[in-house]
């Protein structure tokens, strides 16, 4: 008997759909934000946050890989994650960078956290590029494992160190320096809503792509040897 | 000369249209030129967003269910 889905779909779809009507008709227009354009922030946020934890998950699932047994499965994770890391990530740019024509006057200032998410974009494109380089499947695995273990000191600096070190044009983080939380109390709500049906929606979308992966990796060997003989 | 100048100012009012636009207006009147109120967004906004989402939704759960078929076939096909 097929195992219950941990996402019960239902359950996201009307977690989803609050966070959507309470972005818009519950919390209050953030003070110093030309029209309506706070209300990006409850996407912006948790799409960056949602790729920060895929970088991190890659990382993980890779430190497993080459630990324990060097399953396939750990494999088939490490690149869902950074597949997702990246779709996530490019989205939060894209979002940021509209955000900041509004604010700014411009897609794109080279501010410290553009560019930092711009430079994780790059890091986590050349390990899709390694993995399409190498066509033996165990020495591809090991090697983007080793650069995806890698990616545990290289994303927190560039998602948590690299912004804070010189002048931004962002406001301050959530949670700020000194450990305080300065932000009106709905708009909290509906951000950690929605950073919460976020971060699920990556979970579920990560095991849904592992597993193609997975029966990709099955399918794929004996598809090409039928083809040979 | 004149054409020059005309296609000057269509290049500029289609490369930077925000820039060409009047200068930004404080937040309850940029709401009320938009026909929305500062206390909530714009309906279609909403609506369009909702629409995605269940689309992306129905689409997950059409292809979990293919990925269980895939799996128990595969399990069936190990077994024998």
């Amino acid at each position: 008997m097929a195992r219950p889905s941990p996402f019960p779909p239902f359950a996201l779809w009307l977690w989803m759909s609050l966070v959507l009507v309470g972005a818009f008709y519950y919390a209050p227009l953030a003070e110093g934000f030309l029209g309506q354009s706070s209300r990006i922030l409850f996407f912006h946020v948790p799409m960056a946050w949602v790729a920060f934890v895929a970088f991190v998950a890659a990382g993980v699932s890779s430190v497993r890989f080459l630990a324990s047994g060097r399953s396939p499965r750990h494999d088939a994770s490490a690149a869902a994650s950074v597949e997702l890391g990246l779709l996530f990530g490019v989205l939060a740019t894209v979002t940021g960078a509209i955000w900041a024509k509004v604010m700014w006057g411009a897609y794109w200032n080279w501010d410290p956290r553009q560019t930092s998410i711009l430079i994780a974009l790059l890091f986590y494109s050349a390990y899709l590029a390694l993995r399409g380089a190498v066509a033996d499947a165990p020495t591809r695995a090991r090697l983007s494992a080793a650069y995806a273990a890698l990616g545990l000191v290289v994303a927190p600096f560039l998602f948590f160190v690299l912004p804070r070190l010189g002048f931004t044009l962002h406001p301050e983080p959530v949670l700020n320096t000194t450990g305080e939380l300065q932000m009106e109390s709905r708009m909290l709500q509906v951000l950690l809503a929605s950073v919460v049906g976020f971060t699920a929606l990556f979970f579920w979308i990560h095991s849904l792509r592992r597993r193609a992966l997975e029966v990709e990796s099955r399918v794929g060997p004996a598809t090409q040897g039928g083809s040979a003989s | 000369v004149n054409a020059k100048h005309r296609l000057a100012a269509l290049a500029v009012l289609l490369v930077e249209p925000l820039a060409a636009a009047e200068p930004a207006t404080p937040t309850g009147m940029a709401a009320a030129k938009a026909g929305e109120s500062a206390a909530g967004g714009p309906l279609w906004v909403v609506a369009v967003n909702l629409v995605i989402w269940s689309g992306l939704l129905l689409y997950l759960v059409r292809l979990e269910r293919r990925l269980r078929r895939t799996d128990a076939a595969d399990g069936r096909e190990r077994a024998r």
